[in-house]
């Protein structure tokens, strides 16, 4: 365009126009997208920074261009078009075309435009259709499936907010003095330790964890961001089942692998990494494994993961290593063997509701270091939605049972349970450690400093911020990501131990288990578990 | 145990080894080990720990010692893992649970014995032996359970006898040579300051390329590493149960049938695998195969490699097996040094097909 212009001095600007382009089919469930993109013309200044930066396009893609389209048209004086190569004398007009059927409202445009001409707002025709029952998420899905479409997608579909208003912590001056965090010894969270073993147990600045996620599943830069973040902040950085590239090896006495059931990875020199953590479920997709699709599976990810590039890979569903509670006790010796003296084992499992004192009992007595236990509400980057519509039990009423499981067979001193599954904000952080966890690990909070906008479309590999597609991964600092991410682990910090202080308490230890809180609400589990009684 | 110490060892020079047993305290094993190339370690049967073994072992690698001969093994838990390759062990015995898993350069035989009470003991390996492991070469003497070089990344798996369920479940397709170049060494001493620079560094230099390059060329830079990995190969002699190369990622498995029996493996055969080949020597049904994999047909370099890893075989394990299993190993031997071609020929292909799901 500029192109033109700059070699043919006498093309003449016209007209610029803002386009809504007109459906791509229309019939039965054509009612365009969930959202509406809106451009203001008298604040527009034909940039084209959104048509650069918008990366969606799942409906075609082929099309080179995302929601928006920079589009020149050639024209004679008599405002005919002409073509492409237009000849001397020609006028242009510059056209905006959005198609906002592919809009999964992620902001980018309207975080990057200069003159805060874009709103993205929710489509009506999507909206205001159906019933309250079979409403417009139940029409659609529906629809999609009548038309053969693959039924994945990025993180929870029916998650409710948890109620967090309706825990009220006990600070009671008389009962139980409050102390000034700032101005006393009061309150400290920095000083933690992974792991209950007097030799193995590791070193933690802060008891808010980042959660496992995959190298493939965040760009090098996203991982990157996060792994400065937990080395600045003196925790353990958890990879996730697809390894870690090696470039990070200056930071792999932070980190600690996850063994999957697809045991990706070349898994040598593994006495240089702080530890293996088994993965034995994930909350977002129960009993399943785990799926990387072709077209994420390029030659990079192919040489970490120790596979073929460009294909489906499957895991296989269950752990075929240890297939009882007796074989645990031998994979732990294996693993000790390989990590050597003074590394963490420990085990991630989901918050099953019959069994799961039984479990932590068990996986406590064959010898981990910690738990990870992953309540409902915690997220992932692809599962189908009937998966992510089985809902794991609240974090914090499995955190109940596993610790008061743990306590009555004697074992809580010997094992450090992590809490993960919406802690949204440091009060629910907090509410975690009062529970019973020692630690609570969060995921998508730590990708909301790198951009996130939870458009759930981290399966499609499109994320235009660039935490889960690779190829736009330059879009992320990983240097201001990592500060950003320190500065709100900080600010976390503070408002954890403030709340830590006004209840009384001194150390970390005081914390985890007291539960000085209350429940008000209307969800019976939790009423059961923390709204009567003594605890 | 100044008495241990000059016990002179099995088919060793004197001078050059030592023998530990269940009795030798583990404080003193680097000082016995200390400067020599082999220690032979009598396990007593059931006298000593597979924990206690394994500790025992690195500690005499930390010393040094590079030739493990391991007697009279029998069920010992974790043999091998966690030791510093490149090492060579000879296990005479039945190595236990998970034995030789997570090794990484390191080679592995096992034979059969006679136990001092007189009990023969075949040299065979118990479940999970050789799983998520990068062997220079492991050779069983005997047979193997469930899962045998399952999750392996790379390496060369023998196996003399037969196997279990879900052997070389989601066998690996080689470890890249980038991993074996990373120098830890200079990572020790790290502040968090100096952690930080270190992989911001890494990062500026993958950063100029990608933007120099732009990023698909920048993953084609990889495309050659991808091609020079050496997928793990795992060979059997006999033949397998069910679910043989389970989701198998890239790696080669070779079932040689040596007694000619019908069906040398069970059911669901390479399901779920997406990459790589297995060569089956026989007869195999069509509803023995997992879910989209198919028979494919043997090509000039199928037959070339078919071809190496018998005589590899052969000369593995040619003198250590039972008497009747030389015999019908001999015999197959016969008929390939005289029609070697007819002889591969013999051999089943099972590559990935289309998953239509």
């Amino acid at each position: 365009m500029t192109t033109a212009m700059e070699t043919n001095s006498t093309l003449r600007l016209d007209s610029r126009e803002i386009v809504y382009d007109r459906p791509l089919k229309v019939g039965i469930g054509q009612m365009g997208g969930p959202y509406k993109v809106t451009v203001d013309p008298d604040k527009c200044v034909w940039c084209f920074t959104c048509v650069y930066q918008c990366t969606h396009n799942i409906s075609d893609k082929a099309r080179k261009t995302g929601v928006f389209e920079g589009v020149t048209v050639f024209l004679d004086e008599k405002k005919r078009r002409l073509p492409a190569t237009a000849a001397e004398g020609a006028f242009l007009r510059q056209e905006l075309r959005i198609m906002d059927l592919d809009c999964c409202n992620c902001k980018r445009c309207v975080a990057m435009c200069p003159t805060n001409a874009i709103t993205v707002d929710h489509s009506p025709n999507w909206d205001v259709i159906g019933t309250p029952e079979n409403n417009a998420t139940v029409i659609f899905q529906n629809l999609s499936r009548s038309e053969g479409k693959k039924m994945t997608s990025s993180m929870q579909e029916y998650s409710q907010p948890p109620d967090y208003e309706d825990f009220h912590i006990d600070a009671s001056i008389i009962l139980n003095p409050q102390r000034d965090n700032r101005n006393e010894f009061a309150g400290q969270l920095s000083h933690c330790y992974l792991g209950k073993h007097p030799e193995r147990r590791h070193r933690v600045h802060l008891p808010v964890f980042d959660s496992h996620m995959s190298y493939g599943s965040n760009s090098h830069e996203a991982m990157l961001a996060r792994i400065l973040a937990s080395v600045e902040l003196g925790r353990p950085f958890f990879a996730g089942e697809g390894y870690l590239h090696p470039d990070f090896a200056p930071a792999f006495k932070h980190c600690i692998l996850q063994f999957g059931t697809g045991g990706f990875g070349p898994w040598v020199d593994l006495d240089q990494f702080l530890g293996i953590s088994m993965k034995y479920g994930q909350d977002a997709k129960k009993g399943k494994g785990g799926k990387l699709p072709a077209p994420k599976n390029d030659w990079e990810i192919a040489l970490i993961r120790c596979i073929e590039p460009y294909r489906d890979v499957n895991s296989p569903n269950p752990q075929h290593l240890q297939y009882s509670i007796e074989e645990l006790r031998m994979r732990i010796a294996s693993l000790r063997a390989a990590l050597g003296p003074n590394k963490l084992v420990g085990a991630d499992i989901y918050g099953t509701i019959w069994n799961i004192q039984h479990i932590v009992v068990a996986l406590a007595r064959a010898g981990f270091d910690y738990i990870t236990l992953r309540g409902g509400g915690g997220g992932t980057g692809a599962a189908s939605i009937t998966d992510l519509q089985n809902r794991g039990l609240n974090t914090l009423y499995i955190g109940k049972l596993a610790h008061d499981a743990l306590v009555e067979e004697g074992l809580r001193e010997s094992v450090s349970l992590i809490g993960e599954g919406s802690f949204l904000n440091p009060k629910m952080a907090l509410m975690g450690l009062m529970v019973g966890y020692d630690f609570v690990g969060t995921g998508t909070r730590h990708l909301i400093p790198l951009g996130c906008t939870m458009c759930r479309r981290c399966h499609t590999g499109q994320c235009a911020w660039g935490i889960t597609s690779r190829p736009w991964g330059h879009r992320i600092d990983p240097e201001e990501g990592a500060l950003r991410i320190v500065n709100m682990m900080k600010s976390w910090k503070r408002g954890m131990e403030g709340l830590a202080a006004g209840l009384g308490f001194t150390t970390h230890g005081d914390v985890v288990g007291s539960r000085m809180f209350r429940y008000h609400g209307k969800n019976p589990l939790l009423y059961e578990a923390f709204g009567k009684g003594p605890f | 145990m100044s008495d241990t110490a000059q016990t002179p060892a099995k088919k060793s020079k004197p001078a050059k080894t030592v023998t530990l047993n269940a009795t030798t305290p583990l404080e003193q094993v680097a000082a016995l080990a200390s400067g020599r190339r082999a220690v032979t370690i009598d396990c007593g049967v059931l006298a000593m720990d597979g924990g206690y073994l394994n500790q025992m072992m690195k500690a005499a690698r930390g010393a040094g010692v590079e030739e493990f001969t391991l007697l009279n093994v029998c069920g010992q838990n974790i043999v091998g893992t966690g030791v510093a390759g490149p090492c060579r062990i000879d296990v005479y015995g039945l190595m236990g649970n998970h034995s030789a898993a997570f090794v990484d350069k390191v080679t592995i035989n096992t034979y059969p014995t006679t136990f001092p009470n007189g009990v023969w003991c075949p040299g065979d390996a118990q479940v999970a032996i050789g799983n998520t492991s990068n062997p220079k070469e492991m050779n069983i003497g005997g047979s193997v359970d469930d899962l045998f070089a399952s999750y392996c990344p790379s390496g060369l798996f023998r196996v003399a006898g037969q196997g279990g369920n879900r052997c070389g479940l989601r066998a690996g397709a080689g470890v890249p040579h980038v991993w074996r170049e990373i120098d830890y060494s200079q990572f020790a001493g790290l502040s968090v300051e100096g952690t930080k620079e270190e992989l911001l560094y890494r990062y500026q230099q993958r950063r100029a390329r990608v933007n120099r390059i732009g990023f698909q060329q920048f993953l084609l830079e990889y495309k050659q590493k991808v091609e020079d990995r050496q997928p793990p190969v795992i060979v059997f002699g006999r033949r397998v149960r069910d679910y043989f190369m389970e989701y198998a990622q890239g790696s080669i498995g070779v079932i040689l049938n040596v007694y000619n029996v019908p069906n040398p493996a069970g059911y669901y055969i390479c399901s779920g695998m997406t990459a790589g080949a297995v060569f089956i020597r026989g007869d195999i049904g069509p509803e023995r195969l997992g879910h989209a994999v198919v028979f494919g047909g043997l090509t000039d370099m199928d037959r070339e490699f078919l071809k190496t890893q018998i005589e590899a075989f052969y000369d593995t394990f040619n003198r250590h097996l039972t008497d009747s299993y030389q015999e019908k190993l001999d015999e197959l031997m016969n008929r390939f040094a005289k029609e070697a071609a007819e002889v591969v020929g013999e051999f089943l292909k099972i590559v990935p097909g289309v998953d239509t799901d």
